[in-house]
C-alpha cells in the first residue's frame, strides 16, 4: 500500500486540490452518489426480479393441463387424468393437484393448496432442506388444520381461522411456513387434501389440475401436442416457458416505471456535468500558477483527471453499494409493498453475478464515464491555454 | 524547472502536512471502497437471493408461480386463463378491470361440472 502511494505523488496532490475546495468536492461526490445509487435500484429491481422468477420457476412443473369447457376450466377426473397422461411417451411423474382461491373472513383472497401426504423420503430429504421439523410442524397435516403462508394472519398456532369457498371452514392453524420460504408461499394456506376439495367444491375423485414433468425442456411444445390429444375431453396445456413469459413481462412492466425515473436523473447527471465544466474553469488562476511554476500540460491534464476519478470512482462504488442495500439488506419490504401490495416479510430476491454486472456497467456508463469525460475535457482545456491568459 | 511531482515523487516520508492528510484520506477512501465492493461481493455468494427455500417449497407444493402476485389474479395462476373465453367478458358480476374479482370466479365457480 505505502509503494503504491509512493508510486502516485500526482494522486496526492489531486486530493489535495479536492481538499483546497471541500465544500464543492462534498457537493459534487454527494449528488454523484445520489445519482448512482437512484439510478441502479431500478436495474437492479428489474434484473433480481426476473432472476427471481426464473429461479423459482426452475422448480415448478413443467407442463399444467387443465380440462376447459365452455364457460372456463373444470375439474379433472383424477385417476382418469393421470392414466390419461401416464400413456404419452416422454411424461414423467404425472401428479394432479388441489388447489383453488378462497377467501378469509376479512375477504383477502388466498391460494388454498391441498398438501399431499408425504411419500417415504420425499420427507425426509425436504425436511432437511427447509429445516422442517425445527421450525414448524406441517406434516401430515391433519384435517381441520391449516398452515398459512409468512403474509397470513393470524399466525399463532391453535387460533381458528375461516376460510370461504363453496363451503366455509373453521380450520385450527397448526403453524406458519417459514419467513425465508415466502417468494413461493407467501399467502397460501396448506390444508389437508379433504378439506381443499370441500373449500374447492370437489368431490373425491376430482383434482383441480394436472401437472407433469418432462426430460428436456425443448420437448415441452411437442408434448403439448401430444397431451392435449390424450385426454377425451378439451385441455389447456401451459408451459413453463409460457409462465416465465408471463412473470417476465409482468416484471419488465413494473420495473419499467422505474425507469421513468431516469429522465431527472439524466438531466441531474448534465447538471454535474456542467458543475465539473464550471469548477475546472474556476481553477484557472490556479493551473496557470502551475503552468508558470513548469508543468507541462500532461501534468495538468493528468491532475484533473485524478481529481475526477477520486470523486467519480468512491462515488460510484457508495451509490451501488446504496442501491444494492435498499434492495437486497435483510428486512427489506419496500420493494414488494410498492410493487405487489405485500406487507411482510419480504421475499428473499436473487441475482446472478451476471445480473449484477449488467446493471452495474449501465449505470456506470450513464453517470460516471459523463462525469469523467467533463473532467477530462475541463482538464484538455486547461492544459492547452496559456499560463498568461489564466492569470 | 522539473514539475513538482517530480520532487514529491520518493519522498513520502517527507511530505508536507496537507499532503499527509491527503494520503491518510486517499487511504481511508480507498479502504471504504474495498470494503463495500467485498462485502457486495461476498453478500452475493454467501447469502441474499439464495430462493432454495422458497425453491423447495414451490416444487413441494407443485406450485405453477411465485407468490409476488396476489392470489386470485390472473398473473399468480396464467394457467386458469381460459384461450377461448375473455375472461373480462365473463358473466360473474366483476368489475371488468378487477382481475381478483374475474380470476376469483373461474376458480369459485366452474361453470360445469364432471360428474365422477
Amino acid at each position: 500500500m505505502r509503494s503504491f502511494f509512493r508510486a502516485s505523488p500526482m494522486l496526492l496532490w489531486a486530493v489535495r486540490e479536492l481538499m483546497r475546495r471541500p465544500v464543492q468536492a462534498a457537493l459534487l461526490f454527494a449528488a454523484l452518489t445520489l445519482t448512482t445509487a437512484l439510478m441502479s435500484v431500478p436495474l437492479l429491481l428489474g434484473q433480481s426480479l426476473s432472476q427471481t422468477c426464473l429461479d423459482l420457476l426452475a422448480d415448478s412443473p413443467a407442463l399444467v393441463v387443465r380440462r376447459l369447457t365452455t364457460g372456463g376450466w373444470a375439474p379433472l377426473p383424477a385417476e382418469e387424468a393421470l392414466a390419461c397422461a401416464g400413456r404419452v411417451p416422454g411424461v414423467l411423474r404425472p401428479r394432479v393437484r388441489l388447489w383453488g382461491v378462497v377467501t378469509t373472513a376479512a375477504g383477502q383472497a388466498v391460494t388454498v393448496v391441498g398438501g399431499t401426504p408425504p411419500a417415504g423420503d420425499d420427507l425426509v430429504t425436504i425436511g432437511q432442506a427447509i429445516g422442517i421439523g425445527k421450525e414448524v410442524d406441517w406434516l401430515p397435516l391433519e384435517k381441520g388444520r391449516v398452515m398459512l403462508g409468512p403474509g397470513l394472519k393470524p399466525a399463532a398456532p391453535g387460533v381458528s381461522m375461516v376460510l370461504t369457498g363453496r363451503v366455509s371452514l373453521a380450520l385450527e392453524v397448526a403453524g406458519r411456513l417459514p419467513a425465508d420460504s415466502s417468494a413461493a408461499t407467501h399467502d397460501l394456506a396448506v390444508v389437508h387434501p379433504d378439506d381443499a376439495r370441500r373449500l374447492l367444491g370437489l368431490s373425491s375423485r376430482q383434482a383441480s389440475d394436472l401437472a407433469v414433468d418432462i426430460f428436456r425442456r425443448e420437448e415441452s411444445e411437442a408434448l403439448c401436442n401430444a397431451l392435449a390429444g390424450a385426454f377425451p375431453w378439451p385441455v389447456q396445456v401451459m408451459t413453463r416457458a409460457q409462465r416465465e413469459e408471463f412473470c417476465l413481462a409482468d416484471v419488465a412492466r413494473r420495473s419499467g416505471i422505474g425507469l421513468l425515473a431516469f429522465v431527472p436523473l439524466l438531466a441531474a447527471v448534465a447538471v454535474l456535468v456542467l458543475a465539473v465544466g464550471v469548477w475546472g474553469h474556476r481553477q484557472r488562476w490556479t493551473t496557470g500558477l502551475y503552468k508558470a511554476m513548469g508543468w507541462t500540460g500532461q501534468d495538468i491534464l493528468g491532475l484533473h483527471v485524478r481529481a475526477t476519478l477520486l470523486l467519480a470512482g468512491p462515488a460510484a462504488v457508495v451509490g451501488i453499494a446504496i442501491g444494492y442495500g435498499l434492495l437486497f439488506l435483510p428486512g427489506i419490504c419496500w420493494v414488494t409493498e410498492l410493487l405487489y401490495g405485500w406487507s411482510a416479510p419480504a421475499p428473499a430476491l436473487c441475482l446472478s453475478a451476471g445480473g449484477l454486472a449488467a446493471p452495474f456497467m449501465l449505470t456506470l456508463l450513464l453517470t460516471v464515464v459523463p462525469f469523467l469525460c467533463a473532467g477530462f475535457w475541463a482538464g484538455w482545456q486547461a492544459s492547452q491555454t496559456d499560463p498568461g491568459e489564466m492569470m | 524547472m522539473d514539475s513538482p511531482m517530480d520532487d514529491t515523487a520518493g519522498h513520502n516520508s517527507h511530505l508536507p502536512p496537507s499532503l499527509r492528510t491527503a494520503r491518510r484520506l486517499l487511504f481511508a477512501v480507498f479502504l471504504i471502497c474495498l470494503l463495500l465492493a467485498g462485502g457486495m461481493s461476498t453478500d452475493r455468494f454467501v447469502r441474499s437471493g439464495d430462493p432454495v427455500d422458497a425453491a423447495a417449497w414451490m416444487r413441494r407444493l407443485d406450485l405453477s408461480m411465485p407468490a409476488l402476485w396476489p392470489a386470485g389474479t390472473l398473473l399468480r395462476a396464467p394457467e386458469t386463463a381460459s384461450p377461448a373465453v375473455l375472461p373480462r367478458l365473463g358473466p360473474h358480476d366483476c368489475d371488468p378491470w378487477d382481475e381478483t374479482c374475474i380470476a376469483t370466479a373461474w376458480q369459485l365457480c366452474p361453470r360445469q361440472k364432471v360428474t365422477p
